[in-house]
């Protein structure tokens, strides 16, 4: 039985077929080694990382987009290719932490925890309402 | 033959023209300074007009005006300012306000005016009209908060500019110059270096002293606030970076400014306030790239204010519009719009995107020169501040803005695009942000040291976007798992409480005790007046003579004057023509001293 043509499975095919080509030109970088294959190798990158950005926009949405299931494997998809194309990149190590495996990963997912945390614990303290100058005004004065 | 014209002062005399004009007429009249400023900058860039040196040397009493101190480093921001300032105003067009489209010509012409400033008189002058021109765009948006976030605003740059006049001041005491180059914290000028030190910061608004930029750019109308967000800041890092570079004070304090903002910005439910803490925490990028100093430092700096420029403009474009259209600006109101606002959302996503250095956009050409700059003279306290910002202004900027405006829980709004003339505006910032990402080249060719700067290796390319791509992994498993902190309708404590309560109790401590002394000692000389009663007829005949000449011969003048334009009146009414005619009386005294400064 033939499935039909939907916007799920179009958006899947592209996805896949993006990932394709890009597998496809890292074998051919890693053959070759030569540097215009290495710059096709990271705009394709940049392109990945553009793709899991606009996904995330999309399938955190409320009420939920109707693509929510496929949007987030793309998203997850994205990021384990991010990571791993990243293994083998020779790092131009200025503190020894940078020599640490995917450590802007480790970095940039705990800076945002500790960031959220943080100002979790500032919102015990500095939220008041929208009215609150007006009232200490109209005591003092 | 001309040798150079000040594109700032084409500004601001074009600008006593707009009232003149009505509708269509007046739409195409704005266009023509701002078009003619940017020729003029650009012919200075190709060399057709002096791109180096001094011109404009004007005597003033005993010293030497010098209105255009011409650079690579002035005619790097003169650039960027015109640029940036001919998509805004074609932003702005739709407005039909004369009076708001002067306060921005002024504003724009008085930070050219800034940037080429070649002494510390001519470079007050042009301050002083930029803090007035900008407190008009906020007080021109017409409400009860407006007016009072515009005298707090008025408050802060009242201290920051007496600051800056008492430094001069003495500046000019000890060196006895008013040229100024190099300044340094504590070298030449001593005392009076601290004082300008602090009038520049505060427009470059360090915390703490940043009070008034969360508290007033959300208060100003929806097309001043752009225009807002990029002069005054910049025009401060510029001066700093012409002023100050190598202070260490302003590296760590800008690394601190890259991080303090965020917090702020994660609670703020205000879309425009969250811009405007994002907008403080990319300033920390590059006072810290004055602070470090080298040339790669301030090549970093200059390229990143640039790109800075256009991608807020940018985002305060695409906040606007939404508030244009739906006229809610909370992020509790909004939300969904992405589905009738899709040319509006990308744009915001493609300044977002810019914003958080992702590779492939603006922000990532030039942010990377200061942290690789700040690694390479391996100050890890510095280079760890500036990373962990950049991971939370993706949070915040990249990903709160953009989100919770347009996606997030629909909100049921459905409002159309906005006007033709907003996103002729929008896509040319927007061109730029991905020009300027994609292809930075140019820039770099035009910064103030030659610099061979290659942002699109692997390791940056790909240590950028796994932190990004991590921290957008963290927002969305804390948002999905609830533990994200909603937004709530409240306002949160910050520094502007410092003009808001002491500074209402100086307020109260002037009106009452100050003036009650007043009148205590007008009373008691009065009183002692008439005990003496020497002969109460001449001192009748002298009030009368002193009131004739004051209250009728003085003000007959510009009284007939007025009585003159008034007839020319246009729709906005009287403001207009009050402008000129400080106008006329300003160049009265200007020809007046110049006539001084050429006799003596």
């Amino acid at each position: 039985m033939r499935e039909k043509i939907t916007d799920r499975n179009l958006l899947f095919a592209f996805f896949a077929s993006f990932l394709a080509v890009i597998a496809l030109i890292f074998f051919i970088y890693w053959y070759t080694h030569s540097e215009l294959w290495h710059e096709v190798l990271l705009w394709l990158y940049v392109i990945l990382a553009i793709i899991a950005y606009v996904s995330l926009c999309f399938m955190a949405e409320k009420p939920a987009h109707p693509h929510r299931s496929l949007l987030i494997i793309i998203y997850f998809i994205c990021l384990a290719t991010i990571v791993l194309v990243g293994l083998p990149v020779q790092w131009h190590i200025q503190f020894a932490w940078q020599a640490l495996v995917a450590f802007y990963a480790l970095y940039g997912f705990a800076a945002c925890v500790f960031l959220i945390y943080f100002a979790k614990g500032l919102r015990l303290r500095l939220p008041k309402d929208l009215d609150y100058y007006e009232k200490k005004r109209g005591r003092r004065l | 033959m001309i040798e150079w014209v000040h594109p700032g002062l084409i500004l601001i005399f074009g600008a006593f023209l707009i009232p003149l004009f009505k509708g269509k007429w007046k739409q195409a009249y704005l266009l023509i300074p701002i078009t003619a400023a940017l020729t003029v900058v650009i012919l200075m860039l190709m060399d057709v007009l002096g791109n180096s040196g001094t011109f404009w040397h004007v005597p003033f009493l005993q010293y030497t005006l010098i209105l255009g101190r011409v650079d690579k480093l002035s005619l790097c921001f003169a650039l960027i300012f015109t640029l940036a300032a001919f998509a805004m105003l074609i932003f702005a067009l739709h407005v039909e306000s004369s009076i708001e489209h002067m306060a921005e010509f002024f504003y724009v012409g008085s930070a050219l005016g800034v940037v080429f400033a070649g002494d510390l008189f001519t470079l007050y002058f042009f301050w002083e009209i930029m803090a007035v021109a900008s407190l008009l765009l906020i007080w021109l948006r017409r409400t009860d908060r407006a007016r009072r976030a515009g005298f707090r605003y008025f408050a802060w740059h009242f201290f920051g500019g007496l600051c800056l006049l008492g430094g001069i001041i003495m500046y000019v005491i000890t060196t006895g110059t008013i040229e100024f180059d190099y300044i340094g914290l504590g070298g030449v000028g001593g005392l009076a270096s601290y004082f300008i030190f602090v009038g520049f910061i505060l427009n470059a608004a360090i915390p703490p002293i940043h009070g008034w930029l969360p508290d007033a750019y959300p208060e100003a109308t929806v097309t001043g606030a752009v225009f807002m967000s990029a002069f005054t800041t910049k025009s401060a890092v510029y001066i700093l970076a012409r002023t100050f570079p190598g202070t260490p004070i302003l590296m760590y304090g800008g690394a601190i400014m890259t991080v303090y903002p965020i917090f702020y910005a994660v609670l703020e439910n205000n879309v425009r306030r969250v811009l405007g803490y994002s907008l403080i925490n990319q300033v920390g990028f590059m006072l810290c790239g004055v602070g470090i100093g080298t040339p790669l430092a301030i090549c970093g700096t200059v390229s990143h204010a640039f790109c800075h420029i256009i991608y807020k403009g940018l985002l305060f474009m695409s906040a606007g519009s939404v508030i244009h259209m739906t006229g809610k600006e909370d992020c509790t109101d909004l939300g969904g719009l992405y589905k009738t606002m899709p040319f509006t959302a990308a744009c915001c996503m493609i300044a977002a995107a810019s914003i958080s250095a992702f590779p492939g956009f603006s922000g990532f050409t030039s942010k990377s020169m200061i942290i690789s700059e700040a690694a390479d003279l391996h100050y890890g306290i510095v280079w760890v501040l500036l990373q962990l910002a950049s991971a939370g202004v993706f949070h915040h900027a990249g990903i709160k803005v953009p989100y919770f405006t347009f996606f997030a829980h629909d909100s049921g709004i459905r409002v159309k695009e906005p006007p033709l003339n907003m996103r002729i505006g929008m896509s040319i910032l927007a061109f730029f942000c991905i020009f300027l990402g994609v292809y930075p080249k140019p820039l770099y060719d035009i910064l103030p040291y030659p610099v061979h700067w290659e942002a699109y290796t692997g390791d940056h390319v790909v240590g950028q976007a796994q932190m990004l791509m991590f921290a957008s992994l963290a927002f969305y498993a804390l948002i999905t798992s609830g533990v994200y902190p909603p937004e709530q309708r409240k306002i949160n404590l910050d520094t502007d409480w410092l003009v808001r309560m002491p500074g209402m109790r100086f307020v109260w401590f002037c009106e009452r005790p100050v003036i009650a002394f007043g009148n205590f000692i007008d009373r008691n000389v009065l009183r002692l007046a008439g005990v003496s009663k020497s002969s109460p007829h001449s001192i009748e005949l002298t009030e009368n003579l002193v009131d004739k000449f004051y209250h009728k011969g003085l003000t007959s003048t510009p009284r007939a004057i007025y009585k003159g334009l008034e007839p020319l009146k246009t729709e906005t009414g009287y403001l207009p023509w009050n402008l000129i005619y400080i106008l006329l009386t300003f160049l009265f005294f200007i020809i007046i001293f110049l006539l001084l400064g050429v006799t003596i």
